[in-house]
């Protein structure tokens, strides 16, 4: 019976039925095999209502989808330019920087490569990168960032697995500039053979830009983007000394944004407003039915012990907690490309936590572990969803992107590892 | 990722559009607004929190709506990508029904689910019973069954 429900629900996924009917016809063909009321589905779904830390999800995406529509991007484009112009593949090691700094407030939903991808594409190709390069460095810098404050998929890590948000915060930021130290570097040995190159023009649209290679320039491109770069050090400065809570910083960012470009940049003008909201709450609405849906899909989990009879099952085969931890990556690197981060962690997590923990696996690493996989599955291919956006955003057959993507993957591969067998790299900053 | 659709005037937007607006600003001008009274007054409103949490539960399910409606739901294609083109409606189209129907189920059960809260007279916060507070999940669930029927009927006729 369960193993009919399970195929059933993988031909349903395969052919593109929504995630969260999915979810929902198994748990509706569970609870009706057990003879319990299907009202149980909706005590379950309404359970969400009662969940505080879910208040940031929209609040962040808001603030995320804001500074994508505003020309945040172009400015700190121009700044890490303004910056980082004397060193070799300094361009494309400000792609990653700011691709990382906008993934962490727009989440995985792919706004980092349609924001900056039409800005940056072009200018890496002036600056006489290879176009492959090029291509696989923006695919990879789409879900780069994630790991730092306040991405999206670590606050759902954090409800799902009851995991205490701030903790996270703090585990992903060593492990997060890893992977951008690690593509920098990759940056840098391509840039020096390309040669010492700066953006060709300055950045259209910027009225009265100093002169290249100045120290007016910088100090103009700082002034130009100091509201953007107070945002990451405001929210997490404001997180991590205990004076805000998580939901509050999300509301405290999205008011400050929407002050900034709104009314002090006057970049988004209010007829843009819903539309924005539109936009978030499709993505945030999408991401909340799959939660609410599975909440009862969880809970049958839990009761017909699922999550044991699974450890019960590996014990048998896997002694060893390394074993155990090569077996997680493989999974969740194939769970990544399949399917989006949201419905991964929601529906994964439960099932993987109780085994972890018997494997002795920090509930926060596991956190960490599990983004650092779905940020790499989401640029691999063969259905990697990154490619697909990437292919669509910069005009290129997704086949090119296989192709470009692999050496940028196998760069993240090689920190994934050290994220996972070295657990003090998340942990060594709480207490 | 679309584009944002063109501009219109507030009168020519979809009633859920115009929900949609109006729930998030809520939400972030209580959220905002909380988080002055009680730094700066001490004043705690204690119907806040659970507000801001319905105020989540209600745009998220509003914005479900539009997702069904503009056919943005969160999705596995990865067999539909190996189908051949011709064919790829039509499969899709099935998967369609498939939620068309789960919703057209979901939907009277949502509704028994409400009935029930109402008997038992529980309140979402101070002023507001819960069973006003969850008609959103019959709505909602109605709605997108709706929703799911028209894009899978326009699926196969367009054939694309």
């Amino acid at each position: 019976m369960s193993l009919l429900t399970t195929l059933t629900g993988l031909l349903l996924a395969t052919v593109g039925t929504p995630l969260f009917v999915v979810i929902a016809v198994l748990a509706l063909v569970v609870f009706a095999s057990d003879g319990v009321d299907l009202t149980v589905l909706f005590i379950e779904m309404y359970r969400l209502a009662d969940e505080p830390a879910l208040t940031a999800i929209p609040l962040f995406a808001f603030s995320g989808f804001l500074l994508a529509e505003s020309g945040a991007a172009r400015r700190l484009v121009r700044l890490s330019e303004a910056l980082l112009w004397w060193l070799p593949g300094g361009l494309a090691i400000m792609a990653l920087s700011v691709c990382a700094l906008l993934t962490a407030f727009t989440g995985a939903s792919g706004m980092t490569i349609v924001a900056v991808g039409g800005l940056l594409f072009p200018a890496l190709q002036q600056a006489r990168y290879p176009e492959s390069f090029s291509l696989g460095l923006l695919t990879t810098s789409g879900s780069l960032g994630l790991l730092f404050p306040p991405s999206i998929p670590l606050i759902l890590y954090g409800i799902v697995s009851e995991t205490p948000i701030d903790q996270l915060f703090v585990a992903g930021i060593a492990p997060g500039m890893l992977l951008v130290l690690a593509l920098a570097g990759y940056g840098f040995v391509v840039g020096r053979r390309v040669g010492r190159t700066s953006l060709p023009e300055p950045p259209a649209g910027i009225p009265g830009n100093p002169p290249a290679r100045s120290g007016a320039r910088v100090v103009s491109a700082c002034v130009d983007a100091v509201w953007e770069l107070l945002l990451p050090v405001a929210v997490i400065a404001g997180i991590y000394s205990g004076f805000i809570a998580v939901s509050e910083a999300a509301a405290l960012s999205a008011m400050y944004v929407l002050v900034v470009e709104m009314i002090l940049r006057r970049e988004i003008r209010p007829s843009q407003l819903p539309g924005i909201i539109r936009e978030t709450m499709v993505l945030v609405g999408g991401i909340y039915l799959i939660l609410a849906s599975s909440m009862a899909y969880t809970s049958f989990l839990i009761d017909a012990e699922i999550p044991a009879r699974l450890l019960a099952a590996l014990q048998g085969g896997i002694e060893s907690r390394l074993l155990f931890l090569v077996l997680l990556n493989l999974f969740l690197l194939a769970v990544g490309c399949m399917i989006d981060m949201f419905s991964a962690l929601v529906v994964v997590v439960p099932l993987i936590l109780p085994v972890a923990a018997a494997y002795d696996i920090h509930p926060v690493h596991l956190g960490i572990i599990f983004l650092a996989n779905l940020e790499i599955g989401y640029s691999t291919p063969p259905v990697g969803l990154n490619l697909f956006i990437a292919s669509a955003r910069l005009e290129r057959p997704i086949l090119h992107l296989y192709r470009a993507s692999v050496p940028f993957l196998l760069i993240l591969l090689a920190c994934l590892l050290i994220i996972t067998y070295v657990p003090a790299l998340s942990l060594f900053a709480l207490d | 990722m679309k584009a944002a659709e063109p501009t219109r005037s507030p009168l020519h937007r979809r009633p859920e559009e115009v929900a949609l607006v109006v729930l998030v600003g809520c939400l972030l001008g209580l959220a905002f607004a909380q988080i002055l009274m009680r730094n700066l007054f001490q004043i705690t409103w204690f119907w806040a929190d659970p507000l801001l949490r319905h105020l989540v539960l209600w745009s998220s399910f509003l914005g479900a709506l539009v997702a069904t409606r503009q056919d943005r739901h969160i999705r596995i294609d990865a067999v539909l990508r190996l189908v051949p083109p011709p064919w790829r409606p039509r499969v899709a189209a099935l998967g369609d029904l498939v939620a068309a129907a789960l919703c057209g189920v979901l939907a009277p059960i949502a509704l028994r689910f409400v009935l029930d809260e109402r008997a038992y007279g529980a309140e979402a916060f101070p002023g507001v019973p819960a069973w006003v507070a969850q008609l959103v999940f019959p709505a909602v669930f109605a709605g997108m069954a709706l929703r799911f029927l028209v894009n899978g009927w326009r699926r196969v006729r367009s054939g694309a």
